[in-house]
Formats: structure tokens, sequence, C-alpha cells
């Protein structure tokens, strides 16, 4: 009775997905291998605010439309505001306008872009900007003779030294940028001193010396699309003409960055966001690469044939809801994982889904970093939690203790990592606090009852499952399928419910009873 | 479901926590019955109704502010067992027989401190030790001395028959002996020893210490087969009482073969686990199922006890069918 019935409900399952998957691949013609050349990208970028009842004006800047990428698609969400885009020296803006905006609002700007290859556009050259600086080469020799303050004279000696010991241009800009940096050179704190304020800064001090060496370079503040993320930071770079062409480079040294991750939003120090009528201002960028045009034609073809699945679809959510659904149709996998792993393997393991929650936080901060500052901060935790046993605490502020202490220990590694400059300490703020927490809580509890061994096989079950868990979390070819057919979890349903009723052995039992199958009753 | 082929194990009936889960305990223990025998105050309860032997209750603290309570009790009764009313696995069981100024006196001669032993009682009351979420309760019971047959095969603790019941049919069971390993506590995957019985006489068959066969106690150097469990006959009619009293239809009794009380209910469990089948080397799936087939079950103890003897024997239970009566 029971097994019937679920049959029933398993084959409808697989049935109805499999149907959907089929008509979308032959009929729509959805890639079901995603495309990970492809270089589009969708950026978004929201605005939040609260407005104080009075005419609100805002400016936000956007992309350019020429430059690398060239934009193929773009639009506001803004209800109740007046829209208007303006382009001058300094980049494009929208401004937005409303009369009168009590209460918060949010404003949604997003642009499809597609890279451009600068060699075959048009092969016509753009003009050449004007380096813009009051110290050029035959400027200041002139300076020089009729007043040599310091600064010209310091400015003189350093575009001297970066040219002798340069050959080409190439070269005259990385040594400009060596000498730059280096600010126990006296001729570097007397331009900081004497030039422009703000060239304090390494990247506003090289656009100076750039300009003043007759190289035109400007300040770039801008966002690298490497990775599909929901609070992209803005990174600033500068940029300098070199063989007809802007290049953009890192504000240190000068090395050029790929210009084709590059997209600049304001130059020169311009603002973002700006304007009045408002407080409490919030920006945030998100970045997503596209799915191949295939994708986009398939969406089209459905719009046309089959209004239905694009309006199923995930695709036509905004992205950072799109970013988060990813990783969240992942987790059924991981629960299926977890099933087989339990049901039919019978790893041992703290807890019903740890090991998919570790492989979570793993995603975070890449397998083998995650692993040691797992086994780093559960082995820390251990000690303390021994520690603080002997004091006698009670069992909930005992195990707040351990939160707060784990607390710590994380802050500790992001300043580490922050120091010696690996990056994996801003990832770790998503570590699962309580996670880690309650591992630790329950580990040593199974360490004073059961033996280290048994708490060291768990624990080491827990890491283990958590490997096949990271690599379906992190699998490219997984994640497009299941954003682009996530009726294929349906399937992933029916499994789990099958196996709900697995009544056969689990791998580890044939270890465990192998003298009955041996000795046993015939 | 079956995902492998037919293999030694099946063949020779093991029956896998899988399968127990599902065809066992999800079939036979409605879910109601659980906290009978989740909490060991209500199961004793249970127990007094049925007509079975069960430890003296000295007291149950249940909150923190109690705990000064145990002073008194360990004044007047010296020798008693603390442990978690909702606990599981063991965890938590403190054994105490005497006291002093300073503490209470455990087993193997040292004094706790007061403050350890209060430190013990707070971390079993904010359910340290118990199955679920949140508090329990902790329970001073009468110290179960064991019978003086035992002095030779259990180290530092007390052991105990493990009988597993189905529809109140006595059907497997084993002796759990505490070792040095495991530290005076009878659990098997502590490292006690598990000695299966032949449920007809009651006689041990062998002994197994962490899945590995012994036939010598490691402490006593003792053989731990062919032994007597003393008082079998009366075991078995306590288990098959209990089991079918307590309307769970596959169930796990602890048994303690007290010096002066005879055979004595400990505990009861509605998950037992599926270790019984190496200390018998015999699979429980073919004895179940033989039962499972029974159209009902009579109501005397007496024919269920024979049910249990002849089905572990593997006769045909056939001729049992029509003990009652009316049968499909």
């Amino acid at each position: 009775m029971k097994r019937t019935q679920l049959l029933i409900i398993v084959c409808v399952l697989v049935a109805s997905a499999l149907g959907v998957f089929f008509y979308k691949v032959t009929q729509l013609g959805f890639p079901v291998i995603p495309d990970l050349d492809s270089d589009t990208w969708t950026i978004e970028s929201k605005v939040s605010f609260t407005g104080r009842g009075e005419p609100v004006t805002l400016r936000l800047a956007l992309p350019e439309a020429q430059g690398q990428y060239s934009i193929i698609d773009e639009s506001f969400i803004a209800s109740g505001f007046g829209i208007e885009t303006e382009t001058d020296e300094t980049g494009r803006r929208a401004i937005f306008e409303r009369r009168g905006q009590d209460g918060s609002a949010v404003l949604f700007y997003r642009a499809k872009l597609i890279s451009v290859d600068q060699r075959t556009e048009n092969g016509e050259r753009r003009a050449e900007p004007e380096a813009i600086s009051d110290y050029r080469r035959s400027e200041r020799r002139r300076a020089i003779q009729e007043n040599a303050t310091p600064l010209l004279v310091a400015l003189d000696s350093v575009l001297t030294e970066a040219l002798e010991k340069s050959a080409g241009e190439r070269s005259f800009i990385t040594q400009l940028a060596r000498l730059s940096i280096d600010t126990n050179d006296d001729r570097i704190t007397t331009i900081i001193e004497g030039g422009p304020p703000d060239i304090d800064n390494a990247a506003e001090r090289l656009v100076f010396l750039l300009n003043a060496a007759g190289t035109p370079a400007r300040l770039v503040e801008g966002i690298m699309l490497d990775a599909d993320t929901r609070q992209a930071p803005l990174d600033s770079w500068v940029e300098y003409w070199l063989d007809g062409q802007w290049v953009s480079a890192d504000p240190v040294s000068a090395d050029p960055l790929d210009n084709a991750r590059a997209l600049p939003i304001v130059y020169d120090g311009a603002p973002v966001v700006d304007g009045d009528g408002f407080r409490r201002l919030g920006v945030s960028w998100s970045v997503a690469r596209n799915f191949e045009s295939q994708l986009l034609r398939a969406m089209e073809r459905g719009a046309e044939y089959a209004p239905w699945v694009n309006a199923t679809s995930l695709l036509s959510l905004p992205i950072d809801l799109q970013l988060v659904f990813r990783v969240l149709l992942l987790i059924p996998l991981g629960a299926l994982i977890i099933v087989v792993l339990k049901q039919v393997i019978g790893m041992p393991a703290f807890g019903t889904f740890m090991p998919i929650l570790i492989a979570l936080a793993f995603r975070e901060t890449s397998l083998l970093t995650g692993m040691l500052l797992f086994v780093g901060i559960v082995s820390v935790g251990l000690l303390l939690r021994a520690y603080f046993n002997q004091l006698q605490l009670l069992l909930v502020p005992r195990l707040a203790a351990v939160l707060i202490i784990v607390t710590f220990l994380m802050m500790f590694i992001a300043l580490a990592g922050e120091a010696s400059g690996i990056q994996t300490g801003l990832s770790i703020s998503l570590f699962p606090l309580v996670i880690i927490t309650m591992t630790i809580e329950r580990m040593s509890l199974t360490w004073e009852e059961d033996g280290a061994s048994e708490a060291l096989k768990k624990a080491a079950g827990s890491l283990a499952g958590a490997v096949p868990g990271y690599w379906i979390l992190t699998n490219e070819y997984i994640e497009h399928i299941a954003i682009v057919f996530p009726e294929l979890l349906l399937i992933v349903l029916a499994i789990v419910l099958m196996l709900g009723r697995y009544t056969g052995y689990k791998v580890t039992e044939f270890f465990r009873f192998k003298v009955l199958a041996r000795h046993g009753e015939t | 479901m079956k995902l492998f082929p037919s293999t030694g194990l099946s063949k020779a009936g093991v029956l896998g926590i899988n399968s127990r889960n599902l065809d066992f305990i999800a079939a036979y223990n409605p879910r109601r019955f659980y906290p009978l025998v989740d909490d060991k105050v209500i199961t004793k309860k249970l127990a007094i109704e049925a007509g079975v032997t069960v430890p003296e209750l000295f007291g149950v603290i249940r909150y923190g502010g109690e705990v000064h309570l145990i002073e008194e009790i360990a004044k007047r009764h010296k020798s008693f067992v603390v442990k978690p009313s909702r606990g599981s696995g063991g965890g938590g069981i403190m054994v105490f027989n005497g006291v002093a100024k300073a503490g209470l006196r455990r087993m193997n001669g040292r004094i706790m401190p007061w403050g350890d032993v209060k430190y013990h009682l707070n971390n079993m009351l904010s359910g340290m030790f118990s199955m679920g979420d949140g508090s329990d309760q902790v329970m001073l019971e009468e110290r179960l001395v064991p019978h003086s047959a035992f002095s030779k095969l259990a180290f530092g603790g007390v052991p105990d028959v493990r009988v597993i019941v189905f529809r109140g049919i006595p059907v497997m069971g084993m002796l759990r002996l505490p070792t040095a390993e495991s530290d005076g506590k009878a659990n098997l995957h502590q490292g006690g020893i598990g000695a299966g019985i032949d449920m007809v006489t009651g006689i041990t068959t062998r002994g197994v210490q962490h899945n590995d066969s012994v036939d010598l106690h490691p402490d006593f150097e003792t053989p731990v087969r062919d032994f007597q469990v003393p008082g079998w006959p009366d075991i078995l009619e306590l288990v098959s009482r209990l089991g079918h009293h307590v309307g769970l239809g596959y169930v796990g009794v602890d048994i303690v073969i007290c010096e002066h009380k005879g055979p004595t209910l400990l505990e009861l469990n509605a998950r037992p686990g599926i270790a019984i089948q190496t200390a018998n080397l015999r699979g429980l799936r073919p004895l179940l199922e033989a039962i499972h087939a029974l159209p009902d079950i009579p109501e005397d103890v007496h024919k269920r006890i024979e049910i249990g003897k002849a089905n572990w024997t593997r006769q045909s239970l056939e001729r049992f069918h029509t003990l009652e009566g009316d049968h499909v």
C-alpha cells in the first residue's frame, strides 16, 4: 500500500521532471552544458536611501557605453522617479528626480555588457587624449629656469631617472611606478608636500607623475568582472594611454590588468552617487556572468511558444536573487549526498546535515583553507571547552562562552590573513559560527563518553562528507543544470523518497557483521 | 527497496539498521508510546503496574534548586545511583556507595567532591546526556547489587541481560559484562563484552568484544561461554510480560539480576541496537519474520515464552497459529 503510493509519486515526479527537461532541450533549445568562455555579463546596481520629504535629485554613475565593454541592454527600475542620462568628461550618469520622497526607496539599474575586442573594432584609432598637467616637460624646463622650486627639481629628477633607466614607453611607466611608491625617497616626499592635494595616495601620485611626464593617465573607480557576486566591491586602478588605447593598470605597480575584466564606472575621483534630498544612502553592485547567447535565444523562443517556461524560469529574477538561488538549488543535491552517506554507506558524522553545512562554509573559503580553518578552530575550541568544563559552567553558558571564543578566533584569523596578505580572511566571515560551536560541544561529549577514537572517527566522517558536498556546490556544470533546469530537482526528490524506504544493508554493516556472513546460519 | 545483491549477510539473516527502523520500529512501535520508555520515571510506574520488580526510587531532582536534596538522600541511603530520566546510551549514569564529609564515594573508591557532584547533576538537568533537546530530571535510585554468580565476570560495574522482545515474545538475548576498558559500563560500543544466550536454557554460547570473538573475560581470565545465567525462567517471564504490557511491538528490555531481588528491570529501549546479532552469531531477521507471520498473539505469558523457545530452535510456528481460534 505504502509501496504503491510511493511508486506512483516517484513515477509522477520523474516523468514530469524529464518531460519538462526534454521539452526545454529539444523544442526550445536550452543548452545542457554551460559555455564557460562566454564573455557577457550582467551588472546590477541597487541604490537605497531614505527621503526627507523634500525634492530628491540623485546622480548615479553608470558604466561607459564605449570602451572594452559595450552595453547591449540597460534598464532602470525606479517607480515614481523621473530618469535621464547625461555624459560628461567624468563619465556617464543617470539622474533620478522626484518632487518629494518620504521614507525609504530603492532604485535599480541593470545593464548587459558584451566584451568588445579592441583590435578588430573598425581598425580606426581614437584621437589621442592630451595629458592634463602644468608640469609637462617643456613647461617644466621653462619653469625651472625661471624659478627652481624644490617640487619642480624633484619632479624633474624623478622623471629623468625613470627615463634613463628605461627603454621605451612601457618600461618608462614601470620605472616611474617603482620610483613613485618609494616614500622614503626625499624627492617623492617633496612631491607629496609640494604637489596637488591627495597625492599621498599611491594611485593618485602615479596619475600625477604620468601626466607630468606627458603620458595621459587617469584614476578609475570601477568593478572587476571576475566572479558572480552579490556584493561586488568598487576597485580603483589607473588607466594610461599607450599605443593608441587606454590601458587599465594596477595602481601601485602599473602592471596592466586584464582589460577584459576591468569595467570603469567613474574617473578622477568623481563620486559614484551624489545629489541631495536624502540620507542613509547605500549602493551595492551585483555581477553575474551571463548565460551564453544560446540560452538567451532559447528564452526568446520560450517567450513566443511557451510563455510558462519563462514565467517559471529563475533567469527572469533580478540577479541578486538569481545568485542566491544558484547556491540554494544545490542544497537538495547536498541533502541527497547526506542521505546516501548516512542510509546506504553508514558514514559516522556529527548531526544530520552537518557535513553539508560544512561544505557550504567551504564554498566561501575553498576546500583546503576551509579544512585547515575548520580543523584549527575546532581543535582550539576543544581545548578551551575542556578548560571551561574544569571551571564547572552550566551547559548553555558554556556553549555561549565557546561561541564567543570562536568569534574571537575567526577575528584573529581574519586579521592574520590580512596582515600576511592572504585573502581568505575576508571570506571566513560567513563560516558558520554556530555550526563550529555545536561541533566542538558534540565532539567533546563524544570524546569524554566514547573515547578519542570515536570522536575523531565522527569528525573525520563529517569532514569526509563535506568533500563530495563541496564538489557539488562548486561545480559549474551542476550549477548551470540546476538553475536552467530546476525541474530536475524533482528527480532528486524522487530518489530521496525511494531511499526513504530503503531497508537494505549499509555498506558499513558488511564490515560490522562479516563474522556472521561467514559463520551465520544457512 | 534493495540496492545490493543477495549477499552473505542476507543469507545469514542479519537485520540491518535501515530494515530495523522501517520494518520493525516504524511498523510496530507507535510514536506515542515512546515517552513511556524514553522517560525512565514513567517506565518504572508502568513496570510496577505489570507486576515487574524495579529498583527502588529514592527521589527525583527536577530543578537546579533541588540539587542539594542529594545530600539528604545520600545520608539516608549511602549507596545509590544517579541517572538522567531520559538518558540515552548510559550517558551520565554515576554510581555511589558511600558518603564522606568531602563528597560521595564512587565505586572505584575515589571521593567525588560535592562541588563536582552538583555540577554533574546540573549538567544532567540541562539535558546534556538526554535524548532530544532541553532539560531533564535526575533520578536517584537504589544501587542494584549484582548476583554473586557474576563476581568473576563483571569488572567494576553491573552486568545486565538485554532481551529483544517482539510482539511480547522473547526473541534473542545477550549478557553484557563490564570490563576495565568499558569503565564499569556494560555498553558494547564502550568496550564491554556481549555474550549470546541460548534462549531455551539460558546458557551463554559465545562472547564478543569490539566485534571480535572472545572466550575469556580479559580482566579475570574466566570463560564467558557456557555460563548459566541465574534465574533465566524468571527473566523470560519478566521480559515477556513487560514487552506485552508497554504496547511497543519491538522493544529491548534490560534486566539486572540482583543478588537480593532477583531479575529487576533496568530500562526499556524502543530502538534496541543490532549488535546482539554478533554476540549470538545469529541473524535476527528469520526469527522476527516467523513471529511477524503469526496471526495473533496469546494473552498467556507462558504460551508466549513457549513460542519464543520454539522460534529460537527454528521450529515451525504453524502449531501456534490455531491457539486462539479465529485467524485468517
